[in-house]
């Protein structure tokens, strides 16, 4: 202990620049040899980082630019969106106010009944990925674990449905939902959608890779149905179902067609993709209105997709991937 | 924490209250009466704004017993939104719809033929036959005049909106080329002695720069005299000497006098865009197009399409007033709509629109009292209305939209040089005849 406190003492009488030279020649003295090969190979790897890194910020820039145009669209003066002109003359207010206004927004909000679409489609899109999800996770589970006659026959069917294209289903779909007295209501946009036969599909090879054993496991235990799909099978295929939820919330989030033509014209229920189409005529669209009402409405995918990322990305590699 | 099976259950539970109780919380289809009078507008909102009012000026006349309702639809997929309509039953009194649209409503048969109206009204106004449709601009009215299987024509509706391109050109590239601004091109001769002095590729300037759509290639076929079908529509004369001299003179704008910037190609910068940006000198464009080209502060002018060897012509479009048909409708009703489409394209209501939208009226009775206090914007606006006294009706086929799809994949590959003129129009030629026009 003495002899610790000695040393310290001798240090802190050492003049600073003493210890900082003593201290430099440990550290050459110790210093290994950088062999050649290491270090070219050190360089070859910041190099090929480098590569790396600016190819990726390319590449996100490519991915960005869409969404950087769409603001800087929805904020530049109208009339104005197709000059390629994107910074102001000055660097002053009136420099910005000449190419850049709030108006649009304002306008998408004051004048176009913005938040009407916005509301009606959250309810559309929403409900119909709850309903459409819960059941493509109940057709999923019996395809995938359950016996019964004509069962492969029945999917093979179901499957075969995908490759008619969806135009096609348009006109029998508007005749039945009318003749069912759904015309312009929630039900007419929501429930024709719910049978989502991919939905089923994705379930399906989902729920394949989960072992029997678990299912037996739980029977042996006295797990009655209902319990083993919603103890067992629900939560281990959650990220498939986040994923259905996804993909089928941004379907009707967008679906144009279908929600135009089962809508009377200036409906209470009219949706985002009807009420974007306003700004567009035979001879162009008024680009800075629709690029304002557009960054609103990405707003619910863009928060969905940060929120279940995770699970989105696990559910799109997973069902690929043969345990 | 709530376990998966109570959310199941409140989903459940959610489905059944909706498809109870949904159609309380929206709007009940129907509930128009026999003296309500429905139109769907495809306007945009300083459009559909004047057109309500107008609207709602007509039903407060004296002794109209009848009240128009608007409903706005959207401009794209409207043609999904008439189908369906229709297919429901449920179609409105009056459509909006484009002018291509008119001939396959017309071919099935969803439409009212509205002659017996016409003549009614010519009687009792002791006006001469044809006095009426005499009044509107020919290439508009034409669009309205289809032919039913027994070479009978009939009418339905009236043109509400028309239009059809003119040459703009940059006062600033024509500056910058010594030109004066004051005195454009007036034949396709003096077009290309201005295209060559407009254009430096050096510096991406270019003359010119052209669609390649077979609506934007009408301006030059009809200025060359093409005839598209024959008398009786059953042969398209597109592939006619003039026709081959027509599309001759497109190709050599890009080839052989390389005044054409590619405005035409697939990825190449297009006419509107490039015309903002200074890139093209002169361009092809309508009326719907100035006041983007004013806000974006661009100098130009705009000038009558220049001459061929049968003089200035331009292509029409425009959107045409329909009265749909409907056996359970009272025949009072169906005159209202006759005097509402007549109200709205009077000339007095022509006038009154064109001044405030500053577009082309559709009535030329109409064309004397326009009032516009910019004179520049006037100066435009009456080089269009002087144009469209010259226009030409597009082709009446029942599918516009495949002559389209046939023709301009031909008249691209001539533009690139893979096949000659002569070959590309025969091409189309016998695609038309093969599959439009035995329909």
């Amino acid at each position: 202990m003495s002899n610790k406190n000695e040393k310290i003492k001798n240090q802190e009488a050492a003049p600073p620049d003493a210890n900082l030279s003593s201290a430099v020649a440990v550290i050459e003295n110790n210093a290994p040899v950088m062999d050649p090969k290491l270090h070219a190979a050190r360089y070859n790897r910041i190099i090929t980082r480098a590569i790396l890194y600016f190819l990726l910020s390319v590449g996100a820039l490519v991915v960005l630019f869409p969404l950087i145009w769409m603001i800087l669209t929805a904020m530049k003066q109208p009339g104005t969106a197709f000059k390629f002109s994107f910074l102001p003359d000055s660097l002053s207010y009136e420099g910005f106010s000449k190419l850049y206004t709030l108006d649009n927004f304002k306008k998408v909000f004051a004048e176009f009944n913005f938040m009407k679409y916005f509301f009606n489609s959250i309810i559309v899109a929403s409900l119909a990925a709850v309903f459409a999800t819960t059941f493509a996770c109940m057709a999923g589970y019996v395809f995938a674990k359950k016996n019964f006659i004509y069962k492969d026959l029945l999917f093979y069917l179901l499957v075969a449905t995908m490759m008619i294209p969806g135009m096609m289903y348009l006109v029998p779909q508007f005749v039945i939902t009318v003749k069912l007295g759904w015309f312009d209501t929630y039900q007419g946009l929501i429930i024709p959608h719910l049978a989502n036969i991919f939905g089923v599909f994705m379930m399906r090879q989902f729920m394949r890779s989960i072992p029997d054993s678990l299912i037996e496991a739980a029977k042996l235990d006295g797990a009655s149905e209902w319990q083993i799909f919603t103890i067992i099978i629900v939560p281990m295929a959650m990220p498939i179902i986040v994923t259905l939820f996804l993909l089928t919330f941004l379907f009707h989030w967008s679906n144009f067609i279908w929600q135009l033509v089962i809508t009377k014209p200036g409906s209470a229920i009219l949706t985002i993709p009807v009420g974007l189409a306003y700004f567009s005529g035979p001879h162009g669209s008024e680009w800075e209105l629709m690029m304002a009402a557009s960054c609103f409405s990405i707003i619910p995918m863009a928060v969905l997709f940060l929120i279940a990322q995770n699970f989105f990305i696990e559910g799109m590699t997973k069902g690929a991937v043969k345990e | 924490m709530i376990k998966s099976s109570n959310i199941l259950t409140i989903a459940v539970g959610l489905l059944l209250f909706f498809f109870v109780f949904g159609s309380f919380f929206c709007s009940k289809p129907g509930g128009l009466g026999d003296m309500d009078i429905l139109v769907w507008a495809s306007y945009g909102p300083d459009e559909y704004k004047l057109f309500e009012t107008i609207a709602h000026r007509w039903s407060s006349l004296k002794d109209n017993p009848y009240k128009v309702h608007v409903a706005q639809i959207p401009w794209m997929g409207q043609e999904s939104k008439y189908r369906t309509s229709l297919i429901a039953g449920a179609p409105p009194d009056i459509g909006r719809v484009d002018t291509p649209f008119v001939p396959e409503l017309a071919h099935n048969n969803v439409l009212t033929d509205i002659k017996q109206y016409l003549a009614a009204e010519e009687a009792e106004k002791k006006m001469d036959t044809g006095e009426i449709l005499a009044q509107y601009v020919k290439a508009a009215i034409d669009s309205c005049i289809i032919k039913d299987k027994n070479g009978v024509e009939r009418v339905f509706g009236f043109p509400d909106q028309t239009n059809g391109a003119c040459l703009f050109y940059n006062k600033d590239s024509f500056n910058a080329a010594g030109l004066d601004t004051e005195i454009p091109p007036k034949t396709w001769d003096e077009f290309i002695d201005f295209g060559k002095k407009l254009t430096k590729p050096v510096d991406g300037i270019y003359g010119f720069g052209m669609d390649n759509s077979l609506w934007w290639s009408f301006p030059f076929f009809n200025t060359f005299g093409t005839k598209f079908l024959s008398d009786d529509g059953s042969k398209c004369l597109l592939d006619s000497k003039e026709g081959i001299a027509a599309l001759q003179f497109k190709v050599d704008l890009y080839k052989k006098h390389a005044i054409e910037g590619g405005a035409w190609k697939s990825g190449g910068q297009n006419t509107e865009t490039g015309f903002i940006n200074g890139r093209y000198a002169m361009v092809l464009m309508g009326p719907w197009n100035v006041s983007r080209f004013k806000a974006a502060k661009v100098n130009f002018g705009v000038s009558l399409i220049p001459a061929g060897p049968a003089g200035t012509s331009t292509n029409v479009g425009g959107t045409n007033m329909v009265i749909f048909r409907n056996d359970k409708r009272p025949a009072a009703k169906l005159r209202a709509c006759y005097d509402f489409l007549r109200y709205v394209t009077s000339e007095d209501i022509q006038a009154e629109w064109a001044s405030k939208l500053r577009q082309i009226p559709v009535n030329l009775k109409a064309y004397d009292k326009i009032k516009i206090t910019d004179k520049e914007e006037e100066k435009i606006l009456k080089t269009f209305m002087e144009q469209m006294k010259t226009a030409q009706a597009r082709p009446k086929v029942l599918k516009y939209s495949q002559l389209e799809t046939i023709i301009n994949p031909e008249m691209e590959s001539a533009l690139s040089g893979n096949i000659s003129v002569e070959q590309a129009l025969k091409n189309a030629v016998e695609r038309i005849n093969r599959e439009v026009l035995t329909r």
